[in-house]
């Protein structure tokens, strides 16, 4: 035990953990700190320290770090197949995303030209897994909103889709590097097509009921809550849905295609409005859109090889070209990008992980948060979509 | 018109099936590729350590049987550590004589840590 008295530090307003002071309230004062998070079912692994005045948030600021668990150092010392495996776990809501963008970092360093049919596998994964990242955000939304119902609905019917994902990887949430170098693990098992239709149309079942929700749970608490003008938005980095509902019109996967993208008929649903009513807008729509590419996907996908080199290689055997790449992706939250860099070995030199929240939380939530409800404060960071698992990495 | 539809999702919601179910009486099927316990065939080996090699979480050690075993199994083989285990069957993969296999046992929570180690054993008769 220090002979420091922690009793006597608080009364004389000293902070025992620190030298900063904390100013003792006056009785007429209105102004207090309020913690959201970082330990609770609302906010994920990540808090958010407010100063509040009565009900009104005057200033926030974010409180990252709870959940690093330091897989770009890992990476360096691990094979890419390894990798992938890690990549799973870069973001817990949509692992299959993050698969495909460590896979295209190292192809594009290997070069190795990926089966078609994997290339079709990918895709599909990965809006199946933008789908199903999409009814969790609905899920946890409606859970900030306190609409218990909707959170029930969301993930029960999110189920549906890890069937299809335990069917096809062998695991229900983390797909184990399913999508790796050179294309995928393995094949699609008999069945897959019919099972995936079907999985569609219960998820159409529920997107329908969903909207029934929208006038009375959704509507009146986040219209016109957490208005992102554009410029702002793409002054502090927003990027995908976010982005797409202040009014831009962006999506990686229109303006820098990767996979068989190019090929494939969707929109990008933009809204003009930028508040929390318009993230939800998008996302909703954006499930439309994941729908009618998975179709699209299951009724072109053609027969061959999945992998190439169809074995896995030791990792005495491995060996990535020198070079460096950075590649980026568009996942359910906005953009993901990988950097990576190569000097000859078996594993990579370095590696860069740079998710869509680390801007959404940090900066764009704390301009949002300022100003408003202490309600509306999971509402607007909801509305966001984040995660604290791809920023903390 | 909106409040009375919501009204009917959730009443439909009274009387259809829950989308729940009663484990431990019922259980979801398994499907095949599922990555659960390992299984291993020590009579295919080839004491090759791939498996060792590739596992990304070191979970798997090439070790030798007990002493009343090594008259027929002279070489090394995989113990695998399922606490270290992140199940990602990479060893199911790059082995070659196709002797490591993943099951579909997901019951693997247990009281005894210990038990989590699985020794290369030779099989016990009547198995498979
Ligand atoms: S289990 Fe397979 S990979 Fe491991 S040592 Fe035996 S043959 Fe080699
Ligand atoms: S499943 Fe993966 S982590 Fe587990 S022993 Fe095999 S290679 Fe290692």
């Amino acid at each position: 035990m220090s002979g420091r008295n922690i009793m006597t530090d608080q009364m004389s307003g000293k902070n025992p953990t620190g030298n900063e002071q904390i100013e003792p309230a006056t009785d007429d004062s209105t102004e207090y700190d309020f913690y959201f998070g970082p330990a609770h079912s609302g906010s994920g692994n990540f808090g958010v320290k407010l100063k509040l005045d009565g009900e009104r948030v005057i200033s926030a600021r974010a409180d990252p770090g709870y959940l690093h668990r330091g897989f770009e150092k890992l990476m360096e010392y691990r094979t890419p197949i390894q990798n992938a495996v890690i990549s799973d776990r870069l973001c817990v809501l949509e692992p299959l995303n993050w698969n495909l963008v460590h896979a295209e970092a190292v192809d594009e360093l290997t070069g190795i030209e990926v089966p078609e049919r994997a290339r079709y596998i990918r895709v599909l994964m990965a809006e199946l897994s933008r789908l199903q990242s999409h009814i969790i955000w609905y899920g946890v939304m409606s859970l900030g909103l306190g609409f218990d119902t909707g959170f029930r609905l969301a993930f029960g019917y999110r189920d549906y889709i890890l069937d299809i994902f335990e069917l096809i990887t062998g695991g229900r949430c983390y797909p184990a590097g399913y999508i790796c170098d050179g294309g995928v693990r393995r094949d699609l098992p008999e069945g897959y097509a019919e099972r995936i239709k079907n999985v569609l149309d219960k998820i159409k079942g529920f997107m329908e009921n969903i909207k029934s929700f929208d006038n009375l749970f959704f509507a009146n608490r986040t219209k016109g809550i957490g208005v992102l003008k554009l410029e702002d938005a793409i002054r502090l980095g927003a990027t995908g849905p976010v982005l797409r509902a202040s009014g831009m019109k962006t999506d990686v996967r229109k303006d820098d295609p990767y996979e068989i993208y190019s090929e494939l008929d969707f929109d990008v649903p933009t809204e003009k409005q930028g508040d929390a009513n318009a993230r939800c807008t998008v996302r909703d729509r954006e499930m439309e859109e994941s729908i009618k590419i998975i179709k699209q996907v299951l009724d072109r996908i053609p027969e061959g090889k999945t992998r190439k080199p169809s074995r896995i290689k030791r990792p005495s055997r491995t060996k990535i070209p020198e070079g460096e790449v950075y590649v980026r992706n568009e996942i359910a939250r906005g953009e993901a990008c990988i950097y990576m860099r190569s000097v000859g070995e078996s594993a990579p030199y370095r590696v860069k992980v740079r998710g869509p929240d680390f801007l959404h939380m940090i900066p764009v939530l704390e301009h949002l948060l300022k100003g408003c409800e202490l309600a509306d404060v999971p509402a607007i960071y909801w509305s966001l979509n984040i995660c604290p698992a791809d920023m903390d990495r | 018109m909106s409040m009375v539809k919501t009204l009917w999702v959730l009443v439909e919601g009274l009387f259809s099936k829950p989308m729940t179910i009663k484990f431990p009486h019922e259980a979801i099927e398994i499907p095949d590729a599922y990555r659960g316990e390992h299984k291993f065939d020590i009579d295919r080996c080839a004491s090759c350590g791939f498996c060792a090699e590739i596992c990304p979480n070191k979970a798997i050690e090439m070790v030798k049987l007990p002493e009343q075993y090594t008259q027929k199994y002279k070489k090394t083989y995989p113990r695998i550590d399922l606490r270290k285990c992140c199940f990602c069957a990479l060893c199911q993969d790059i082995c070659v004589k196709k002797c490591l296999k993943m099951t579909k046992n997901v019951f693997l929570a247990t009281p005894d840590p210990a038990s989590l180690i699985k020794d290369p054993m030779p099989k016990v008769q009547g198995e498979e």
